[in-house]
C-alpha cells in the first residue's frame, strides 16, 4: 500500500523523508509491478532539479533524474562516453518508457537486464549519493554493483559521473533482444584506449547474464597492452566459456552464455573498426 | 491527496489516494479515451497521455506526480466536427480498426510531430514502439503518421 | 450474382464509420459505460494444475468489509455446458460448469467474488479456506491418452452433445477421421513418398482490450450484459443455459470491442457476471487483467503429421494428415479446430486419395479456443513446410510445386464433401481463384529469382521462402445471418445487424453493400450492431463469415427495401413505370424516361401521405458453400548464424478475397493478420514451469511485435468475382495469419539449410538447429 506521496522541491526535504524510511521514486516504471505488501511512503525525486547534464573538462555529471530519452539525445556529452551513453540509452525498452525511466532508477532498480549499469561499469562511472546530515559521497559503480552493496540506502542517488579524457577512446556495444522492446538476454560492452597499435585500459563488461553486470577480467587480461589481432581476440573470447549464468525462463543458460561470447567478439570488432578509422 | 493540474487546458482540482495511478484518476474524471491494456506494467501503451507534451504511460504514473503540470488526452485534440489533422489522417488511412490503441497512438504521434516535422519511417517506428496494436499490423498507422506530418506542414504554409 | 457494370460504393475505401469517434476517444467500450456503483467481479484462480476441492469455506472471505458475494461451486446451479460460442447444438464437449469442485489448470475457476474493489476481491480469494486434494496433472499431450493417465474429466456429466467419438475416461475430447481412396496403397505406389511431423505452439490472441463484461438487472428484472463479445446471440443462449434462466430474461449488448481474433468467440465472463449479478442484485463489472487474459483461451497447440506421395513430375498422388490437438483443460472448439486442419488445408491441392485422422486430448494446461486461422494456421505450417521439403528434394522450384498441384476454378476436392465440423462437409467446386496470379505477382514482388544468387560471406545469411494458402468463407449449411432495414423520413435508413463488428469494420461494409443496392452513400445508413433485443440474429463474428454471409443478408435486406421503394416510386412518377424498370441512384428513383423522385419524397409519402406503411425488411442468409479466399506469401529473411536471430527483411502478401468491399479495410485485415502470424512464428510462446504454471503472463515477457519490429511489408489484393458472395466478395480476415510460419521456416531453410519443424522459431531454437546441422 502506498500510504503517502511527497513531492519535495528541495533536496534536504527529500533526504529528511528518505532518512525516515520513505522510498525514492524516479520514473516509477517498476513501482506498481513490485508487489510490496508493506505500507510505504513515496518520495518523488523528480522535482529536485536533478535533471541536468553538466559537462566539465574531465567529467560529465548526469543528474539522477535525467531520463533515458534525454540521455539518448544528449549531444553535448563529448567523445566516446557520449556516443556510448546515447547508443545504450536509445536502445532501452520503448519510447514512452524511455521518457519515464531515470538514470538513477535504472541503476538503483538493480534489475539484471538493466541496460545502463553495464555501460556505466565500462565507463568507470561513479555514483554520487546524498544522505541526510552527511556530506555527499562518491562510490565507484563497480562497488555499487557488488552483491548486497547499496550505498544509496537511506538516502538517494544524486548523480552519476562519467570521467572524460583526452585519450583516444573507443567502444563497442552489443545487446541481444528478441524484439526491439524486449529485455536484454545478454549484453557486451567494450571500452578501451588506443595507445598507438596497442589496446589499453580494456574493459569488457557482460550484462544480463547474472544478477549484476560484471567485467570479464580474464578476457580483459588477454587483451590489455596487446596489439589488436584475431589471435588475441580468440584468446580473450575463449575465457568466456565458463561464464556463470543465473538461470531464468527467457532462455537457457547455455544459450545466453553463447550469446555473451558472440556479442563480446562483435563489440571488440566494432571497437577495433572504430579505432582503425579514427 | 488533493492537488491541482491542468488537464486538456483546464485547471482541475484532483482528489485521489496517494497510490492512485494517473490512469485511474483520469478515467474516473471522465477522460475515458485513456485505456488500460496491461497490468500496470507500462507494456501496451493504450494508456499513453502527454505530460507537459511528452508521452508517458498513465498506468504506471502516480497521479500526484502531475500536480502543477499539464496532462493532455486525445479528447483535447479535436472532435468529429473539427478533428485534428492527426485524427483525420488516422481515419483516412484506415489506421483505426478496433480503436482501443488509437488514442495512445495519436498522442505518441502528436509528440513526435510537435518536435519533428518530417520524421523518417524509422523515427516513426521508434516513436510508436511503446504502443501495441494487434489489429492493423502497423502499416496503415505508419502511413497515417506520414500523411499527418505532410498535412501539418501544409497547414503551416502561409 | 453476376458482375455488374459499375459499382459506386462497393469497392471504395470509405472511412470506417466508427473510426472518427474512436480517434476522438468518444466511442464506448464496455468499461466506458456508466460503471457508477458497480461491484468488481473477480475469479479466484486455481494454484494447482489438477486438484479436487474437498472442502471450501467462504465464511472468512464473506466477512471482509467490501465483499458483497463469494460464490463457490455449492452456490451455483450445476449445469453442464460448453463455453464455446458456437451455434446450437455446439460441436464442442459439454464439460464446463459455472463453478466446479475440481480445477483442471493453473488459473482455473475456484470461486467468484463481487467486491467494492479488485484489491478487496483478491483479499477475499486469499481468505477462502480450501482443503485440496492435489492430483497428478497431465502436462504432455502425447501422454494424455496413455493407459493409467490421470482422468481430467471424471465428472459423470461430461459428454459430447453431437454424435462424434468422445471418451473423457481416456482424456479424449474428440476425434474425427475421413478417407477417400486407399491412401496406403497410393503412398506405396508413388514415385516418392515422405512423412514428416510438425508442431505449433500455444499462443494468445492478445486483443489490447482483454475480456470484459458488465452486467446488471434492468427495471424489469432482466439480466443485461454489456459484453466485449464476438457472439452476442450465442452469449445470450449459453448464459441462460448455464444459469438455468430463460433466454428471454437475458439481453446482451455488444458495444465497441477492442479486438477479439477468436478469443471473444467464447462465453467466458457472461455466466460468471450473471451469477454475481443474480447473487448481489447489483451492477457487476468483470475485466480480465492481462495475466488472466493469457489464461482465458488460446490457440490449440497441434502436432500435425503429413504423409504424401508424389509422381515424378511433382504432382501429388495422395496425402494423409494426422493431427493431435491439445485442447487443454476443456474441450472448447477442440473438435472443430482440428477438423479445420484438414478441411481448410487439404483441398488447396488436387488429390484423389486423401486421409485425415485427428484427435483432441485433454491436458491440465490452458484451454484452447477459437483463434483466427482456426486449425488452418497449425496445419498450413505442416503442409506448406512439407511441400517445400519435397520440392527441394525433387529439385522443383517451390512456386512451381504449388502451380502444378493447386486447385483451379471449376475443380472440386473430395475433402469438401468428406470433412465438415463433426459431420460430413458440403460438396463444392471452386468458383473463383486468384491463386495463380498471387503466385506470379508475389514471386515478382519479392524478387524470387534472387534466391539463386550466391550467399554473401559472413555470419548473416539471406534466404527466401513462400507458401500458398486457402481458408473458407462461413461454415456451409450451418451459419446464418440476418439484417433488418427501415427507411426514415429523409431517405436515410437504419440497418440493424446481429453481425458483430469487433474492430474489423463489418458495420461499415454492411452499410456499403446496402448503399450500393439502394443507390445512396454509406453515410445515409445508420448501423446498429449488436443488441439481442434490437438486432436480428446472426451467429456472430467467426469462421470468416461476416462479409460473405452477413453481407449477403444486408444485400438481400436492401434489395427487399429497394423493391418496396420502387413500388412507391412507380405510383409517384407521372408515367407510372413498372417498378422493375425503375433504377435507384443518387438518392433517388429514376423511371426509364429519366424522371425521378427522391428517396426523401418517397419516404414522406409512405410514412405520411398515401398507403402509409413502413418501408422495411428483415432478410436472412445461410451459406450453401464456403468459397475459399486464396493467398500466397513470400518472405526474405536474414539469419544470424551466430545468434540464431532471424531478421525479416521483406514480407509480401498476395491475396484473393473476391471483391474487396472496402479495399483499405480489407488490406488492414490482411496486414493485421500477417503481422500477428509473424509474431506467432517468431517470438510468441507460453513458457510453463514443471507444474504447468505459465511464467510469462505479460507483454514484458510474451513479446508481440511493435512498430519497431516491422519488416518492409507489401500487401496486394488480387481481385476475382465470387458468384455466390455479395457483390463478388469472399472472406478476408483469417487467411492472412496462416502464412508466416511456413513461409519463414522455408526461408530459414533456404538461408542456412536447416529445417525447423516445431514453431516458434526463437533464436535459441534456430541456433541449436544450425549447430546440430554443423555437427552432423
Amino acid at each position: 500500500m502506498i500510504r503517502d506521496y511527497h513531492s519535495p522541491e528541495r533536496v534536504e526535504d527529500a533526504l529528511a523523508l528518505l532518512a525516515r524510511g520513505a522510498v525514492a521514486v524516479g520514473g516509477a516504471t517498476a513501482l506498481y509491478t513490485a508487489k510490496s505488501s508493506r505500507d510505504i511512503e513515496l518520495v518523488d525525486v523528480t522535482r529536485l532539479g536533478l535533471d541536468q547534464i553538466t559537462v566539465d573538462k574531465d567529467k560529465v555529471v548526469i543528474g539522477a533524474g535525467v531520463t533515458l530519452s534525454r540521455l539518448g539525445a544528449a549531444a553535448d556529452i563529448p567523445g566516446m562516453p557520449g556516443a556510448l551513453l546515447r547508443k545504450a540509452a536509445r536502445a532501452v525498452a520503448s519510447e514512452p518508457l524511455r521518457n519515464m525511466i531515470t538514470v538513477a532508477g535504472n541503476v538503483a532498480g538493480l534489475n539484471y537486464w538493466a541496460d545502463l549499469p553495464p555501460v556505466l561499469l565500462a565507463l568507470d562511472a561513479t555514483v554520487e549519493v546524498r544522505k541526510q546530515g552527511q556530506a555527499p559521497s562518491a562510490h565507484p559503480i563497480a562497488a555499487c554493483l557488488e552483491a548486497g552493496k547499496h550505498p544509496w540506502e537511506g538516502g538517494m542517488i544524486a548523480a552519476v559521473t562519467v570521467p572524460l579524457t583526452q585519450a583516444a577512446q573507443v567502444f563497442g556495444y552489443e545487446r541481444f533482444v528478441r524484439t526491439v522492446t524486449d529485455y536484454s538476454l545478454a549484453t557486451a560492452c567494450v571500452t578501451m584506449t588506443r595507445d598507438g597499435a596497442l589496446m589499453r585500459n580494456v574493459h569488457l563488461v557482460i550484462g544480463a547474464l547474472q544478477a549484476r553486470p560484471h567485467r570479464a577480467a580474464k578476457a580483459e587480461a588477454k587483451l590489455e597492452g596487446k596489439a589488436y589481432d584475431a589471435a588475441a581476440v580468440d584468446e580473450a573470447i575463449a575465457t568466456l566459456g565458463d561464464l556463470p549464468v543465473a538461470p531464468n525462463f527467457r532462455a537457457s543458460p547455455g544459450y545466453r552464455r553463447q550469446l555473451a561470447g558472440v556479442l563480446s567478439r562483435r563489440a571488440l570488432m566494432t571497437a577495433y573498426e572504430w579505432a582503425r578509422e579514427s | 491527496m488533493r492537488f491541482n493540474a491542468k488537464i486538456n487546458g483546464l485547471k482541475r482540482e484532483i482528489e485521489c489516494a496517494p497510490g492512485a495511478t494517473l490512469l485511474e484518476v483520469l478515467r474516473l474524471m471522465g477522460y475515458k479515451s485513456v485505456k488500460q491494456g496491461c497490468d500496470r506494467e507500462g507494456t501496451c501503451g493504450a494508456c499513453t497521455v502527454l505530460l507537459d507534451g511528452t508521452p508517458i504511460l498513465s498506468c504506471i504514473t502516480p497521479a500526484p506526480r502531475v500536480a502543477g503540470r499539464e496532462v493532455t488526452t486525445v479528447e483535447a485534440l479535436g472532435d468529429p466536427s473539427r478533428p485534428h489533422p492527426i485524427q483525420a489522417a488516422f481515419v483516412n488511412a484506415g489506421a483505426v480498426q478496433c480503436g482501443y490503441c488509437t488514442p495512445g497512438m495519436l498522442l505518441s504521434t502528436k509528440a513526435l510531430l510537435d518536435r519533428n516535422k518530417k520524421p523518417t519511417d524509422e523515427q516513426i517506428a521508434t516513436a510508436l514502439s511503446g504502443n501495441l496494436c494487434r489489429c492493423t499490423g502497423y502499416v496503415k498507422i505508419v502511413e497515417a503518421v506520414r500523411n499527418a506530418a505532410a498535412a501539418l506542414t501544409e497547414e503551416q504554409k502561409p | 450474382m453476376t458482375a455488374p457494370q459499375k459499382l459506386n460504393v462497393v469497392g471504395t475505401s470509405v472511412a470506417k464509420i466508427d473510426s472518427m469517434g474512436m480517434a476522438c476517444g468518444l466511442e464506448q467500450y464496455v468499461a466506458d459505460y456508466d460503471t457508477t456503483g458497480a461491484l468488481i467481479g473477480y475469479v479466484v484462480p486455481s494454484p494447482h494444475a489438477h486438484a479436487r476441492i474437498k472442502k471450501i469455506d467462504a465464511t472468512r472471505a464473506r466477512a471482509i468489509p467490501g465483499v458483497h458475494a463469494v460464490l463457490t461451486w455449492e452456490d451455483v446451479p450445476r449445469i453442464v455446458h460448453t463455453t464455446a460460442g458456437q451455434g446450437f447444438v455446439e460441436p464442442s464437449a459439454y464439460d464446463s460448469f459455472v463453478l466446479d469442485k475440481k480445477v483442471r489448470f493453473v488459473g482455473d475457476r475456484v470461486a467468484l467474488v463481487a467486491a467494492d474493489t479488485r484489491e478487496i476481491a483478491e483479499e477475499a480469494g486469499r481468505a477462502l479456506d480450501i482443503e485440496w486434494e492435489v492430483l497428478e496433472p497431465v502436462l504432455d499431450p502425447d501422454k494424455a491418452m496413455e493407459p493409467g493417465a490421470p482422468v481430467i474429466h471424471d465428472e459423470p456429466e461430461a459428454h459430447m452433445p453431437i454424435p462424434v467419438p468422445y471418451d473423457a475416461k481416456k482424456n479424449m475430447a474428440a476425434s474425427a477421421s475421413m478417407g477417400v481412396g486407399d491412401i496406403d496403397a497410393v503412398l506405396k505406389g508413388s514415385h516418392l513418398a515422405r512423412k514428416q511431423v510438425y508442431s505449433t505452439h500455444y499462443a494468445q490472441h492478445c486483443p489490447i482490450e482483454p475480456h470484459v463484461c458488465m452486467g446488471y438487472l434492468d427495471p424489469r428484472d432482466r439480466l443485461t450484459l454489456v459484453s466485449s463479445t464476438q457472439v452476442p446471440f450465442h452469449a445470450r443462449r449459453i448464459t441462460a443455459q448455464a444459469l438455468g434462466i430463460p433466454v428471454k430474461r437475458v439481453r446482451v449488448i455488444k458495444p465497441r470491442v477492442g479486438g477479439g481474433f477468436g478469443t471473444k468467440q467464447e462465453v467466458l465472463l457472461e455466466q460468471m457476471v450473471g451469477a454475481l449479478v443474480l447473487a448481489t442484485r447489483r451492477k457487476v463489472l468483470m475485466q480480465f487483467t492481462r495475466a488472466e487474459e493469457f489464461l482465458s483461451r488460446t490457440r490449440h497447440p497441434i502436432k500435425v503429421t503429413i504423409e504424401g506421395g508424389f509422381n515424378k513430375d511433382g504432382t501429388i498422388t495422395g496425402v494423409r494428415m494426422t493431427a493431435l490437438s491439445n485442447t487443454g483443460a476443456y474441450g472448447s472448439h477442440g473438435l472443430t479446430v482440428m477438423c479445420n486442419c484438414g478441411s481448410k488445408v487439404l483441398p488447396l491441392y488436387r488429390m484423389k486419395t486423401v486421409a485425415f485422422d485427428a484427435t483432441a486430448v485433454y491436458t491440465n494446461l490452458p484451454v484452447g479456443g477459437a483463434y483466427r486461422g482456426y486449425g488452418a494456421t497449425q496445419a498450413a505450417f505442416a503442409m506448406e513446410s512439407f511441400l517445400d521439403e519435397v520440392a527441394h528434394e525433387m529439385g522443383i522450384d517451390p512456386v512451381e510445386m504449388r502451380r502444378i498441384n493447386h486447385i483451379l476454378p471449376g475443380e472440386g476436392s473430395p475433402v469438401f464433401a468428406a470433412l465438415g465440423e463433426g459431420k460430413p462437409g458440403v460438396e463444392q467446386k471452386i468458383g473463383s481463384s486468384g491463386l495463380a496470379e498471387c503466385l506470379t505477382q508475389g514471386a515478382e514482388a519479392i524478387g524470387w529469382h534472387r534466391r539463386k544468387e550466391p550467399k554473401a560471406p559472413g555470419a548473416k545469411k539471406r534466404g527466401f521462402g513462400m507458401c500458398a494458402l486457402m481458408q473458407g468463407s462461413s461454415i456451409p449449411d450451418i451459419d446464418m445471418a440476418a439484417v433488418s432495414m427501415k427507411m426514415n423520413d429523409d431517405g436515410s435508413f437504419n440497418l440493424a445487424a446481429g453481425a458483430t463488428d469487433l474492430g474489423t469494420g463489418s458495420d461499415t461494409i454492411l452499410a456499403q453493400i446496402a448503399a450500393e443496392v439502394l443507390g445512396i452513400e454509406t453515410s445515409d445508413i445508420i448501423v446498429t450492431s449488436s443488441d439481442t433485443d434490437l438486432t436480428p440474429f446472426d451467429v456472430g463474428a467467426y469462421a470468416s463469415s461476416t462479409t460473405y454471409l452477413s453481407g449477403e443478408a444486408a444485400r438481400r435486406a436492401a434489395t427487399t427495401v429497394a423493391e418496396q421503394i420502387k413500388k412507391v416510386a412507380s405510383e409517384m412518377l407521372e408515367s407510372h413505370p413498372a417498378p422493375e424498370t425503375i433504377e435507384l441512384r443518387n438518392k433517388a428513383a429514376f423511371g426509364p424516361d429519366g424522371s425521378s423522385v427522391t428517396l426523401g419524397q418517397i419516404a414522406l409519402r409512405s410514412l405520411y401521405e398515401s398507403k402509409q406503411h413502413q418501408i422495411s425488411s428483415v432478410e436472412s442468409a445461410i451459406s450453401k458453400k464456403s468459397p475459399p479466399p486464396f493467398s500466397a506469401h513470400f518472405v526474405e529473411v536474414e539469419v544470424d548464424t551466430e545468434t540464431g536471430y532471424v531478421k525479416l527483411l521483406k514480407y509480401v502478401t498476395m491475396l484473393d478475397c473476391g471483391t474487396a468491399i472496402n479495399p483499405k479495410l480489407a488490406e488492414g485485415q490482411v496486414e493485421g493478420a500477417v503481422v500477428n502470424g509473424i509474431s506467432f512464428a517468431m517470438t510468441e510462446e507460453y513458457i510453463f514451469d514443471e507444474k504447468g504454471r505459465m511464467r510469462n503472463t505479460g507483454f514484458a515477457d510474451y513479446k508481440i511485435l511493435s512498430t519497431a519490429d516491422m519488416p518492409e511489408m507489401v500487401t496486394r489484393l488480387i481481385p476475382t468475382w465470387e458468384e455466390t458472395g455479395p457483390f463478388g466478395a469472399k472472406s478476408v480476415s483469417e487467411i492472412g495469419i496462416n502464412g508466416a510460419c511456413p513461409a519463414i521456416a522455408n526461408a530459414i531453410f533456404d538461408a542456412v539449410g536447416v529445417r525447423i519443424r516445431h514453431a516458434p522459431f526463437t533464436p535459441e531454437k534456430v541456433l541449436a538447429a544450425i549447430q546440430a546441422a554443423k555437427q552432423a
